[in-house]
């Protein structure tokens, strides 16, 4: 039974990180770009640059949890992920920033802020759960395979 | 059988693949936009050669450095440019909507574009407040605008239809960001990409 939610945790965030990626790289990377600036924390040229690469990242993270791919590397880039979603947002909420819309699913969901810091602990949470138990996360996975067809 | 790394290389090309496939194909259905018409909204002769219909958000950092960027190239090109602008508030901004109609009840009253330079300038101070409606009347009123039809008006259904009507437009034709400009029928999002395909169309 704990095996099986485990599981399930591992296909929301790899379905969750897919949505949000897919949804940022199929828009124009100028759109994310705004969406970094309204947080007010990156330099330009940096937001720039995550605007760019972070939506490649976030999708790719997403297949590979989905496929069970190097499952604890990706677990804890994650982890790192939806920590720094936490300070990102939780210091826009802190200085009361003007954004009414979080801007993390493109225009496909509209969350506000207090809303995604929800969403962000609890994908962390569901990360580090997913991390301590190795074994269970690694049931219908590409490195299950190749573990157990090791020479 | 594939080693792992074999894997995690057909699986990176597959994803690479993947995405830059569905956004060539987005790109051939992308509608072109209806031509700008002139009106409290436009600038420059509506027999330019390059026509261009800018989405904008009135709180949006990026459009207000591209209203500076578009004031530069008319004045450049007067006579070769027509530019409409339409409203786009994205929902992720608060006040961006009340901001559009505020500017459209300003064109109402003939004052369109100073209003809109206002309120790019201010933008920081408006976007704040859960009520922004009196900063609104104070920016109208310094532009010269009768502050008793800019609050009947701020307070229709009419200003708000434009404001919708323009949204919808943006969102049928496949706008996400702001600013996003149509420089003849061609979508172009950001100032500087803007930029770029203006020179090319002026050429």
């Amino acid at each position: 039974m704990i095996n099986n939610i485990i599981l399930g945790c591992r296909f929301l965030i790899a379905a969750l990180f897919i949505v949000s990626g897919g949804e940022k790289l199929l828009g124009s990377s100028e759109d994310f770009y705004y969406v970094l600036q309204a947080y007010a924390v990156f330099p330009d040229p940096l937001a720039r640059l995550i605007s760019f690469v972070f939506p490649w990242v976030e999708f790719s993270t997403g297949v590979f949890l989905a496929l069970g791919l190097w499952l604890r590397p990706v677990l804890a880039l994650l982890t790192v992920i939806s920590g720094s979603f936490i300070l990102v947002v939780g210091q826009a909420i802190v200085r009361g920033l003007p954004i009414d819309n979080c801007g993390c699913f493109g225009e496909l969901v509209h969350l506000p802020l207090r809303g995604v810091i929800v969403v962000d602990v609890t994908t962390l949470i569901l990360a580090l759960v997913c991390l301590k138990h190795g074994e269970a996360v690694s049931l219908f996975s590409v490195d299950g395979h190749y573990k157990k067809h090791q020479p | 059988m594939l080693s792992k790394r074999e894997l995690t290389i057909v699986v990176a090309i597959a994803i690479v693949v993947l995405v830059l496939g569905v956004r060539a194909w987005q790109k051939t259905t992308i509608p072109s936009a209806k031509g700008p018409v002139m009106s409290g909204r436009s600038l420059g002769s509506p027999g330019a050669r390059v026509k261009i219909v800018e989405f904008t958000d009135f709180q949006c950092p990026a459009c207000a450095s591209a209203a500076k960027v578009v004031h530069r190239v008319m004045q450049e090109n007067e006579s070769k440019l027509f530019v409409e602008l339409k409203y786009f508030p994205l929902p992720m901004h608060k006040n961006s909507r009340k901001a559009a109609v505020a500017a459209e009840c300003a064109r109402v009253q003939g004052k369109f574009w100073p209003m809109q330079e206002l309120l790019f300038r201010d933008q920081g101070i408006w976007a704040i407040p859960d009520a922004p409606e009196d900063n609104f009347l104070s920016l109208a009123r310094s532009v010269g605008i009768d502050e008793q039809k800019m609050m009947r008006c701020m307070a229709s259904a009419a200003a708000e239809r434009t404001v919708a009507d323009d949204l919808q437009e943006g969102k049928n034709l496949g706008v996400k960001a702001t600013p996003t400009f149509f420089v003849n029928g061609k979508a172009v999002v950001g100032s500087a990409n803007f930029e770029q395909t203006l020179k090319e169309a002026l050429r």
